[in-house]
């Protein structure tokens, strides 16, 4: 019996040495050992709203994750729970705000990402976040997070700090590289980490397709709030339009995405597009990266537009 | 009752939310042990009670809203069996078995065919006005209905044929049928097969015998986690619909052929190594199901080595007793004539029941026709050519083998269509018949990375390995069972691997541990995953 004990511990040996790796690494502060999170800190952050809800909400991906919250509360005179974090998808987005509708059933208003990168069939991974923050075991085997995992461990190793390089860089840093845009074979010289970024949603973008039961999912979600009495804000944050030019236009996604918008239009939601028609274009030195703005340059001037718009009903 | 006040709802969300059970879950990992510690610990007079509360929280939470139905059919099956035993003529046994069988052949038909009713019905209510809601007949397939019906039907054949006594403890046959490993898939047990191992609780922990559980436990999740659900990912994406699988060209639509029979081997088999494996902790062995059944050189055999509980079954209950009978000469006209047993047209009968038993659609009929096609055609070769050798030339094994697997591949299309939602004949038939015109292999290289790329993860480097993953664990796989056939002569891969030397032991051992926690983190812990294919049948 003990020999068949001590084999069994033998055998599990590896796979509790990864999980104290794994509780080591994960970046959303999960177990609550770190002094801070290295990610979004998306578990902390439902935590606080399960204990203290507010009456509205953010949700998106990590183009809305980085607001300086400050900066919100003093435009908008309210206070907002953030609960967007870095790949979250539609479906994801969608779980968070039926669990939050029920946690607060006085919520008031959502602010809610959308974009032609996250309507991507192909982008509808689920990390089941509301089934994790009740239970470890989820958190635990989910392959999302075992990847985040891995990914902010190989960061360590090879040095690259945590958070890359707060996501802000001088122009005179600026490195340019040639890019072969593989949707039309053509070269073009653009700046380092576009040209990063755009191989990235390249691989995802190819064979884009309209993620339609997602959006018949929102459709409906935002049908509902209006009964509830809930604002619906829908933000499609800015893209550098290089995002355009290398990637949705060649692939035919602006068609769709225009049959999208005159739905939304239509929907009682309150549509801010920023992605698609931006009222006040930025500037190509206030992308850090495709879809990322520079947390010094770019990210304050669209917090205090996106805020002071949505205070105006979207009139500017 | 309010809810507050019960722990009846909090209990239904667990069982259907994230403590769902199955034999892929964290609470199965969590349940077996405590349930197999708990055995050993009891008192002996307390181990079958408790053996069958555990079973019974294991059906609860696998399918809750069906273990009232699991209740019924026990205390049905059960009084029957009763009134057989005690039935003074043969008479009056043949009625209450018949009235048995015909009860739970009932139940087991309007679970597994209530599509028909319910279109039956919605033709009613459209031809004369009437009221007809489709929820009030909405059932989904209740979890082992198939197994436990014919494990209940078998016992009370045996016991009207004197072969098995009438259980008397209500107890020890409700845990006969709804005993935990064997009651979501089997194997199909047997009245003396299991029952009077269910009596004797008096078994002390065997650690031997417990190592060698383990080790089938860890190769059924290996078949199951590692092999069957990674081949699922592009198995899938072929047969998602009929649109779907129309628009693959002919060298992935074959691929998918190929690697759908591979999956439903090792899920089943994978299944029946965990199931077995789990009875093995208690003490208790549960019949063998699969025997390396891609080696046969010819049907008879290889329906001898697949899915044998239920082939066992078959050939007992249905066609020996058939055969007996010379139901052909009670044929009105035709009848007179023959004077031959059934043998054939009884095969023919057998394996229709085994189509249409394993799903409700034309896909599955023209299954088992097929396969009784096969098999009366060879025993037809066989009569004219004789009798093949035992041992036949290494060349002639070869393309007898490869020639049965070829066969067996291609009607399992309509078999996989079957499980399509609103697949037909035709959409299998078109399968087929496209299956050779278009190859391209940088199409079907590309099909197989979208199928991944969509179902895993949309990332280049995380797709190839997965890849590289699935074609090591497959050969892996496909590798032990060629060496269960001709190097330990169908002796359990178990045994074969606790003699090998210690070096390549611990080798496999661990080989086998990381590749299936791999898995299990790839398919994200099973929650709201994947489950057995034959769980719906």
């Amino acid at each position: 019996m003990k020999k068949l004990l001590r084999n069994i511990a033998l055998l599990l040996l590896p796979i509790l040495l990864y999980y104290g790796i794994f509780i080591m690494f994960e970046p959303n502060n999960y177990f609550g050992l770190h002094k801070a999170a290295a990610g979004t800190d998306i578990m902390a952050a439902l935590r606080n709203y399960e204990d203290a809800p507010t009456d509205a909400l953010i949700l998106g991906d990590s183009r809305l994750a980085k607001f300086d919250m400050q900066l919100v509360g003093s435009i908008a005179n309210r206070e907002y729970a953030n609960l967007a974090y870095g790949g979250a998808s539609l479906n994801e987005q969608l779980d968070i705000l039926d669990w939050a509708r029920e946690q607060n059933p006085q919520l008031k208003q959502v602010v809610f990402m959308l974009s032609f990168y996250n309507l991507n069939q192909a982008y509808a991974h689920n990390r089941m976040v509301i089934d994790a923050l009740n239970n470890p075991f989820v958190y635990l085997t989910n392959l999302g997070y075992n990847i985040n995992m891995l990914t902010e461990l190989a960061y360590t190793i090879t040095g690259v700090p945590t958070g890359g390089d707060g996501e802000t860089m001088n122009p005179t840093d600026y490195t340019y590289v040639d890019f072969t845009v593989p949707a039309t074979g053509q070269t073009v010289t653009i700046r380092q980490k576009i040209a990063s970024h755009l191989g990235d949603i390249n691989e995802r973008c190819q064979n884009w397709a309209l993620n339609t039961g997602e959006l018949q999912r929102l459709l409906q979600t935002i049908d509902d709030c209006q009964q509830q009495g809930i604002e619906f804000i829908i933000v499609m944050p800015p893209a550098h339009p290089d995002t355009f030019l290398y990637v949705v236009n060649p692939y035919g996604i602006n068609g769709p995405m225009q049959t999208v918008l005159a739905q939304l239009k239509q929907s009682p939601a309150l549509l801010l597009n920023y992605e698609f028609e931006p009222l006040h274009p930025l500037r190509d030195d206030q992308f850090y990266d495709c879809f990322h703005l520079d947390m010094k340059r770019g990210l304050p001037q669209w917090t205090e537009e996106l805020f002071t718009d949505i205070q105006n009903g979207g009139q500017t | 009752m309010s809810s507050a006040a019960s722990p009846l709802p909090a209990l239904l969300a667990a069982a259907n939310g994230n403590w769902h059970m199955s034999f892929q879950s964290i609470h199965f990992l969590l349940f077996l042990p405590i349930v197999v510690g708990a055995y050993f610990v009891l008192p002996v007079r307390l181990r079958k009670g408790w053996l069958l509360v555990a079973s019974y929280y294991f059906y609860f939470f696998a399918a809750p809203k069906y273990l009232v139905l699991l209740l019924a059919g026990t205390l049905f099956t059960y009084i029957i069996g009763r009134v057989i035993g005690s039935a003074k003529t043969a008479r009056a046994k043949h009625g209450w078995l018949f009235l048995g069988i015909a009860g739970s052949v009932l139940v087991l038909a309007f679970f597994k065919y209530n599509g028909y009713l319910q279109g039956f019905l919605s033709n009613l209510s459209v031809r004369f006005g009437l009221v007809y809601s489709t929820s009030w007949f909405t059932t989904a397939a209740a979890m082992g209905i198939s197994y436990y019906t014919f494990t209940a039907i078998g016992y009370l054949i045996e016991v009207a044929q004197g072969t098995a006594p009438a259980e008397k403890n209500l107890a020890t046959y409700a845990l006969f049928l709804g005993f935990f490993p064997s009651v979501s898939l089997g194997p199909i047990n047997r009245a003396n097969g299991l029952l009077p191992q269910l009596t004797q609780n008096n078994k002390k922990f065997n650690p031997q015998a417990a190592a060698n559980a383990l080790r089938l436990i860890a190769i059924g999740f290996f078949k199951k986690l590692a092999v069957a659900d990674t081949l699922r990912l592009f198995v899938d994406a072929v047969y998602a619909s009929p649109e779907a699988l129309a628009g693959y060209t002919g060298l992935s639509l074959t691929l998918a052929a190929v690697l759908f029979a591979l999956q439903l081997y090792f899920d089943f088999s994978g299944y029946t190594d965990i199931a077995r494996g789990s009875a093995g902790l208690l003490g208790i062995e549960l019949p063998e199901n699969f025997n390396t059944p891609f080696f046969a050189t010819n049907f008879s055999g290889f329906w001898a080595r697949w899915h044998m509980s239920l082939s066992g079954w078959l050939q007992d209950y249905i066609f020996t007793p058939l055969v007996w009978s010379r139901w052909t000469e009670k044929l009105p006209i035709i009848g007179k004539k023959i004077k031959k047993p059934p043998v054939l047209s009884s095969i023919f009968v057998v394996f229709f029941i085994s189509g249409i038993w394993h799903g409700d659609t034309l896909c599955f009929a023209v299954w088992g026709i097929l396969q009784a096609v096969f098999r009366i055609g060879e025993e037809l070769l066989h009569r004219t050519l004789g009798k093949p050798q035992k041992k036949p030339p290494l060349f002639s094994r070869i393309g007898k083998t490869t020639l049965v697997l070829v066969l067996w591949v291609e009607s399992l299309v309509f078999f996989r269509v079957g499980m399509m939602r609103a697949g037909t004949v035709s959409d299998a038939l078109a399968a087929l018949a496209r299956q050779f015109s278009e190859v391209s292999y940088s199409a079907t290289i590309n099909d197989v990375y979208r199928a991944i790329w969509n179902g895993f993860y949309n990332q280049r480097p995380l797709v190839l390995a997965f890849a590289a993953f699935m074609a090591v664990c497959l050969a892996a796989a496909l590798w032990a069972d060629w060496a269960q056939c001709f190097k330990l002569k169908g002796k359990s891969l178990a045994n074969g691997i606790a003699a090998l030397r210690p070096v390549p032991r611990w080798f496999v051992y661990f080989f086998i541990t990381l590749a299936c926690f791999a898995a299990f983190i790839a398919q994200s812990g099973g929650f709201g995953g994947a489950s057995f294919l034959y769980g719906g049948f």
